[in-house]
């Protein structure tokens, strides 16, 4: 008697499909950096230095008067989404809702060489708040 | 030897939930370029060898950067694996990326000066998403497997 409940159940499980989703991703992209960089990169070390703690960045930049941007970053986490939509039928109005929890976090290392190649600035925070400097704009003749 | 009763019903039941989940099983595994040979790298020497070396151990770069008098060549590739659970209601992936990565940077007259590299296409996993894959250790085991990546 209760598995033909169970059965009965079935369909409305299998309906509720083409309206409902419950997502769970976790996501890892590049390794992420070692904690204490910053401290292991004093200010006029060699780019040696930067390369020996982080590895290869994931961009380069060129700045004003032969000055380099190295910029690093890696994203990972995990996100949880429930999403929902509902068409009527003969009526324009299609209800939808979604409710997501995603602690993905991007955080970027961004490191300034000098024309010598020597580090003049480091900064850490994630990628939204650590973006590079804009390239030197192109000199108008 | 014979199963009670509960016990086959029990083995059935968990036959056919993981016959009726197997279809929903997803794993995929993508790559773009071919891994860098660590070895090859550790072949370039700041302050010897000059663009062309580098060219013709590493072959041609993915891209090409003007850093004023200098310049820097970019060379990378990368990998990632995905593993997931498709249902009807409920969805779960783990998406795992990583790259081998070097630059080789160039003073005015093209001699090498610095090589930044990054070597982890090899530590990709297939995971599910309630397991965190890269603890410590992990990379290190990695690594001892991968050609080349020993000193």
């Amino acid at each position: 008697m209760r598995s033909r409940r169970w059965l009965a159940l079935l369909p409305v499980v299998l309906g509720l499909g083409s309206c409902v989703q419950l997502d769970w991703t976790r996501e890892s992209y590049e390794e992420p950096m070692p904690k204490d960089a910053v401290q292991r990169i004093p200010i006029g070390a060699d780019a040696s230095v930067v390369f020996d703690v982080l590895g290869a960045p994931s961009g380069v930049w060129e700045l004003a008067e032969g000055a380099v941007v190295l910029a690093y970053a890696n994203r990972g986490g995990v996100e949880f989404g429930i999403s929902g939509s509902l068409s009527l039928d003969d009526s324009p109005v299609a209800p939808s809702m979604a409710w997501g929890d995603e602690k993905i976090r991007i955080p970027g290392l961004v490191v300034e060489l000098d024309s010598g190649f020597r580090v003049r600035d480091v900064r850490r925070g994630t990628a939204r708040d650590a973006s590079p400097p804009r390239r030197r704009p192109v000199p108008v003749e | 030897m014979t199963l009670s009763q509960p016990t086959r019903r029990l083995a059935l039941t968990v036959a056919a939930v993981a016959l009726a989940l197997l279809p929903g099983c997803a794993i995929a595994r993508m790559s773009v370029n071919d891994p860098l040979d660590a070895a090859a790298v550790r072949q370039l020497q700041p302050g010897v060898s000059t663009a062309a070396d580098v060219v013709q151990v590493l072959g041609a770069p993915t891209d090409v950067v003007a850093l004023g008098r200098r310049s820097a060549y970019r060379y990378d590739a990368e990998k990632t694996k995905i593993a997931g659970l498709v249902l009807i209601l409920f969805n779960m992936a783990h998406r795992d990326t990583r790259s081998d990565r070097v630059w080789v940077f160039f003073d005015e007259e093209l001699r090498l000066t610095h090589i930044a590299s990054t070597f982890a296409t090899h530590r990709t996993r297939y995971a599910l998403p309630w397991s965190d894959v890269h603890g410590e250790g992990d990379a290190a085991k990695a690594d001892a497997k991968r050609k080349g990546m020993q000193p």
